[in-house]
């Protein structure tokens, strides 16, 4: 609040007292008062008057300086009226009373937002739950009548359930914090898993693997950490080449980090788009090439629950020749 | 011996589909399909190890887990399509061996139970040859024995052989046999499947056996 901006806006108040002070001048002069007991008078009016300004002015700023601290401080803004004292002046209670009602809206609103998404989330979780019970079915009859049909269908189903984990592990993302166990985490058998799962799929596309089978280990969460490793395996399969397509798995150790190197000769990632990558919805050239179903939600996932577990995750590409994403522990 | 296995888990389908797919593996399969006093009838059933779902009718997996343990040490294998922090931690607590997220990765699965059972039962000795044809496979040092001779293999031909053994008589797919190497750690493709198949075959040759793994066109190898 600032002082001249105060004053034009009290500028009626000010007018009404300059018109009374020239009238009540002429009165006096007109009764035959001298001009030095006039000004006198006019004088101490003014004072008064101005002393009243700044008294008002000063109260005003303090009591809004407490309220702007008060809502700094509110990590929910729209809280103000729950915490903010009741103002003993009228005009202001009137404001209180409409900022109350206002701000209770908002709460009731919030909630109930909050309430159907939570339970939004719950049936996603628990449709989750229930499709993985058919598609666990679906795998083991696949297990024991393996043909040639049945391998295809049980590449599809694969497809299916990286689909379906994707959708359990976004509607989780925002609660990594409470569900995450660190432990002493093997990186080898997190990309046999990684491995196995696309197994039909790598041997369909005739896809050379090259991993090395010293890759340590780290301390973080597996089943994250799974998730993330997959998500970067299933793209370098999307985007692979047409011949002699190769996916190299290595990590390098360093004196406080780990890295996790995974690797394809694919068809790359244009530099004017690598660092959009990990964008929500961002497809770029390559999600628009038929047949490779980009959704944009892959590596979004991927560096959200890096940052979330508190793992780096880069990614570096040259056109036509490779593209490399490093997990830094 | 063979390793009686007991499947807890209520889904018909998957506890019938398990049955096949663990009998396949060489395993002796016993079920529960009544879900009352579980704990008594598994005691009754004296497996050397159970997979135990976690979500049954009435008590759940981790309740039945705990009355098991305070009766027998039998190592317990959850199964669970919850796969939360929580619910491994719960498995974890209430003495359970390892946990198992659905739908499994099969062979992982295959796998796990045999760590499990072989640091559960550490006196049992491992199978450790297979013969055929009189064609002995020692699966520790990766020898070939024929008559009085023998031959040392790699360990990716060791593999192939060792899988034509175990499915001696039947005409085996290239691919089962591709799937089969993946599942342990050899990332091999078709074409190493057929240089390895010619190797093999030279080197029984010096070991005088001849003609042993025939190739079926279009269809795959038998022995």
């Amino acid at each position: 609040m600032e002082f001249h901006k105060y004053i034009l806006q009290k500028i009626n108040y000010i007018l009404i007292y300059v018109i009374y002070t020239i009238l009540l001048f002429t009165y006096l002069r007109a009764l035959g008062n001298g001009i030095e007991e006039i000004f006198l008078i006019i004088f101490i009016t003014t004072l008064l008057l101005l002393a009243i300004l700044f008294q008002d002015f000063y109260q005003k700023k303090k009591y809004f300086k407490k309220l702007e601290k008060i809502i700094e401080g509110l990590d929910k803004k729209y809280l103000l009226a729950e915490v903010m004292e009741k103002p003993y002046k009228i005009d202001y209670a009137e404001f209180y009373k409409l900022l109350k009602k206002s701000n209770k809206s908002m709460i009731e609103e919030v909630a109930k937002l909050e309430r159907s998404q939570k339970e939004y989330k719950e049936y996603i979780e628990s449709w989750v739950h229930e499709i993985k019970i058919p598609i666990t079915s679906s795998m083991l009859l696949y297990e024991n009548n393996k043909s040639d049909l049945t391998r295809k269908a049980n590449t599809y189903l694969q497809e299916i359930n990286n689909y379906v984990e994707q959708a359990l592990f976004y509607a989780r993302q925002e609660q990594v914090a409470n569900d995450y166990l660190i432990k002493e985490t093997d990186l080898q058998s997190i990309v046999n898993n990684v491995i196995s799962k696309n197994k039909n799929l790598l041997i369909q596309e005739n896809i050379k693997l090259d991993i090395d089978d010293n890759l340590g280990s780290v301390y973080s969460d597996e089943k994250w950490l799974e998730f993330i490793i997959n998500q970067i395996v299933i793209n370098a399969i999307k985007y692979k080449k047409e011949e002699n397509a190769q996916i190299k798995i290595y990590s390098q150790k360093d004196k406080n980090k780990t890295y996790l190197y995974i690797e394809d000769n694919g068809i790359g990632i244009k530099q004017s788009e690598i660092k959009r990558v990990f964008n929500k919805g961002f497809t770029g050239t390559n999600g628009r090439i038929t047949g490779k179903k980009s959704t944009g939600i892959g590596l979004y996932l991927c560096k959200n629950l890096c940052q979330k577990i508190g793992v780096e995750i880069e990614i570096n590409s040259k056109i036509n020749e490779f593209t490399t994403v490093t997990i830094i522990f | 011996m063979k390793y009686k296995i007991l499947i807890i888990e209520d889904e018909q389908e998957i506890r019938e589909e398990l049955e096949i797919l663990l009998k396949n593996a060489g395993y002796e399969v016993e079920k529960i399909t009544k879900f009352e006093n579980v704990a008594n009838q598994v005691i009754e059933i004296k497996p050397h190890l159970i997979l135990l779902d976690v979500n049954l009718p009435g008590k759940n997996g981790y309740e039945i887990c705990t009355k098991i343990r305070a009766e027998i040490e039998t190592p317990i294998i959850f199964v669970t399509s919850k796969n939360s922090a929580l619910d491994e931690l719960n498995g974890l607590t209430v003495g359970g061996d390892d946990y198992i997220e659905k739908p499994y990765n099969i062979p992982v699965l295959l796998t796990r139970i045999s760590k499990i059972l072989k640091r559960a039962y550490p006196e049992q000795k491992e199978q450790n040859e297979i013969e055929y044809k009189g064609i002995k496979l020692e699966i520790l040092s990766g020898l070939v024995k024929y008559q009085d001779k023998e031959i040392e293999l790699t360990r990716n031909e060791f593999k192939i052989l060792y899988y034509l053994f175990q499915n001696a008589g039947k005409i085996v797919q290239r691919l089962d046999i591709v799937e089969y190497m993946w599942d342990n750690q050899m990332y091999i493709d078709d074409n190493t499947l057929s240089v390895n198949i010619t190797r093999i075959r030279e080197k029984l040759a010096e070991i005088g056996i001849e003609n042993l793994i025939e190739t079926k066109r279009g269809q795959g190898y038998k022995i």
